[in-house]
């Protein structure tokens, strides 16, 4: 076994905190049960101030999901999912309240140490995709681990090993604008996983998609959390993506309204 | 992110996005192209136009005449010279001695009759060989040829006579005047023959004073402004000096007034223009006249100095909108690539990484401006200096010509480029500040 860098400075957390891929071992990580990380949010609040006042999007929100869950975030639109997904993502500060991911707490992470966590903890799919229009599918995926500060050779090795693990190695060199919905969503999730997340979180992933097309793209994501152990979280409109989850969030107007786990029925919310 | 990896991003945006690139780069290449051509043009003046106040020698050029110094002319350019005092080969090493003399090149001149055959002079007198009339008599300077660039000597028209020749001449235009030949008609003389007579007095059986003439046959090669010597004819130390002998060895009490000094002066060049004074004061203490246009040229320089600092501040004027161009560009970039700053942020990139990136942005734009502008200010400072030229050269008078200021222009890259990165400085740590949920958001 060769010598093991980390990539980037460790956020605090305890024993069980976040694993940093080895930059001389370019596979995708092995999959193991208990990789994923488990997220804790307690008394979340967050607001917006708009033109027309101070708008709360976020009330009083606690949840965990487990190490290696898969969870849903559903809700009507302005329910606070993004938002939500966004304060685990470390794309929004947290305001009030705590979020814990594998036993970091995300709203202590600022400057670098919060760069890190977004590259290497967190994977990050967006609805729109989030492709850089400039560089190619390949480039795309690369463009994390060369934040990473990946060496070159490593970093293509595993970029190419991705998107042949999503199917698109025959459209590395194409750029976003000459692939399909499908076929960007799964450059973003190859993209999300360059750097050996133990969390992915996935901002209405299918949300541009066509019915086959988003069930391809949930299979894929499935498969993949499946393989690599990660903790999954998707933002979703759909009720039925969301029952393919183990554990769904339910949000409205800010208010986690209920959870439910599959097989043990609906539980009241907060 | 690497620096190679920033570089390779930012080349990408700038690649994406040709039209805004390309017009920034444009504006960046005109500022830079005015400067280099501005600054190249005050320095073709500060040198080339001082030059021609020195009639093209070195400005810290002394004239040492054959002369004792008048005390009461010390410190005038040109002052008036005092008893005729020989310069010998004890004098120029002496004077080549003192402190802040770069070189010390002697001149020497000759009585002589000019003749020129089809040509007549006005107030010309006698009848001259060949059927030539109307001889006129005049002097000629002798200087080493092979130092014609260290003599106030600028050429007008065709060129010097070779180093050592005693069959070719230059003529200045104070002689051809006298024949009614002016301006750009100067140019049509090289090539003539004209007749140069050595004069030496004797006396005949009977006493009488009487002056017999040694004729040469000399090819007029080129037209010169000098201020070598006194005279209108200049020609090879060789030719001048079998001239000097020649009357020289005449009779003193018929013609007294024949050069007898083995130098007719020296031509001293100090080590610099602030060394002129002092040796100017220890060549006169060795007991010569001296004279050098220095003051001329000290106040010429502080105006050319001015005109100098005048034309960078408009080049600099230029650069600086070019750099505000470059700022409003970028702006505008920030605010079209808010998601993609976004999802560089949400994806992992620090803060330093995104200002990296536009940093280059700004830089590379900056280089690509400031070596095409180089480029076509040199290109534009020559178009006008051939111009200028022309128009100098069609009056006769010599000609003005650019050099290729290698410095000047690396500055220029590397002072577009620093520009460039300090406009791009606000629009990148703005860039470096935004939000990573303006991936989410957009």
């Amino acid at each position: 076994m060769g010598i093991v860098r980390r990539a980037d400075p460790v956020p605090p957390g305890p024993t069980a905190g976040p694993r940093y891929a080895s930059v001389d071992d370019p596979s995708p990580v092995p999959a193991a049960a208990d990789d994923g990380l488990a997220v804790v949010g307690t008394a979340l609040a967050h607001r917006y101030e708009g033109p027309s006042g101070v708008v709360p999007v976020l009330v009083d929100v606690t949840f965990t999901v487990p190490r290696d869950g898969y969870a849903a975030l559903v809700g009507p639109s302005g329910a606070g999912k993004t938002t939500l997904l966004s304060l685990i993502g470390g794309l929004e500060a947290v305001q009030a309240g705590t979020l814990e991911v594998g036993g970091t707490d995300v709203a202590t992470l600022e400057g670098d140490d919060l760069a890190a966590y977004r590259r290497s903890t967190v994977g990050f799919i967006f609805q729109n995709f989030g492709l850089l229009d400039a560089l190619t599918a390949l480039e795309n995926v690369e463009l994390a681990a060369v934040l990473a500060g990946e060496r070159s050779a490593v970093r293509k090795r595993r970029s190419a090993e991705l998107l042949d693990a999503v199917g698109m190695t025959p459209r590395a060199a194409h750029r976003p604008g000459a692939l399909s919905g499908g076929e960007r969503q799964r450059v973003a999730i190859a993209r999300a996983l360059v750097n050996s997340p133990r969390l992915i979180l996935a901002d209405e992933p299918t949300g541009n998609l066509d019915a086959d097309t988003s069930e391809e793209v949930m299979q894929l994501l499935e498969s993949l959390r499946r393989d690599r152990g990660c903790t999954l979280m998707v933002v979703t409109h759909d009720r039925a993506l969301a029952g393919r989850a183990t554990q769904q969030l339910v949000l409205d107007r800010g208010r986690i309204t209920s959870t439910a786990t599959t097989g043990a029925g609906p539980q009241s919310g907060r | 992110m690497s620096w190679a990896d920033a570089f390779r991003l930012a080349a990408r945006s700038v690649v994406r996005r040709p039209g805004r690139a390309a017009l920034t780069v444009v504006a960046v290449a005109l500022a830079a192209a005015l400067f280099t051509a501005m600054l190249t043009m005050a320095a073709t003046a500060q040198g080339r136009v001082l030059n021609q106040l020195a009639k093209g020698g070195p400005l810290a050029g002394i004239q040492v005449a054959a002369a004792a110094p008048n005390p009461s002319q010390a410190g005038v350019d040109n002052p008036a010279l005092g008893p005729s005092k020989p310069i010998d080969q004890t004098a120029l090493d002496r004077i080549a001695k003192i402190r802040g003399v770069d070189v010390v090149l002697p001149v020497v001149t000759a009585q002589s009759l000019v003749a020129w055959p089809g040509h007549t002079a006005t107030g010309g007198n006698d009848a001259g060989p060949s059927g030539s009339t109307g001889v006129v008599f005049d002097q000629l300077v002798g200087i080493d040829i092979s130092d014609i660039g260290d003599f106030p000597v600028t050429l007008s028209a065709g060129r010097f006579p070779s180093p050592g020749s005693t069959t070719q001449v230059d003529v200045t235009p104070v002689l051809l005047a006298r024949y009614g030949i002016t301006g750009t008609a100067t140019r049509s003389v090289v090539g003539s023959q004209i007749i140069l007579g050595a004069p030496r007095g004797f006396r005949s059986s009977d006493g009488t004073p009487v002056f017999r003439s040694r004729w040469t046959k000399a090819t007029i090669v080129g037209v010169v402004t000098q201020q070598a010597g006194s005279g209108g004819v200049l020609a090879s130390l060789s030719l001048v000096q079998a001239d000097q002998r020649w009357t020289a060895a005449g009779d003193p009490t018929v013609d007294p007034d024949a050069v007898r000094s083995p130098y007719a002066g020296l031509f001293v060049i100090a080590s610099g223009l602030d060394a002129v004074s002092s040796v100017r004061a220890a060549i006169e203490t060795v007991g010569y006249s001296t004279s050098a246009p220095e003051n001329l040229i000290a106040t010429v320089e502080r105006y050319v100095h001015v005109v100098e600092i005048v034309l960078t501040g408009i080049g600099v004027i230029a650069l600086a909108i070019a750099s505000l161009g470059i700022t409003n560009a970028l702006l505008a970039a920030v605010r079209e690539r808010r998601r993609e700053i976004g999802i560089l942020k949400a994806v992992g990139a620090r803060d330093r990484d995104v200002l990296r990136s536009f940093l280059i942005e700004a830089g590379v734009m900056g280089a690509l401006g400031g070596v095409i502008g180089t480029v076509l200010g040199l290109a534009l400072a020559r178009l006008v200096a051939a111009i200028v030229d022309g128009y100098l050269t069609s009056q006769g008078l010599a000609g003005v010509h650019v050099s290729t200021p290698y410095l000047l222009g690396i500055a220029t890259v590397v002072g577009a480029t620093v520009l460039a990165v300090g406009a791009g400085t606000i629009p990148a740590r703005r860039a470096a500040r935004l939000p990573a949920r303006e991936a989410v958001e957009l």
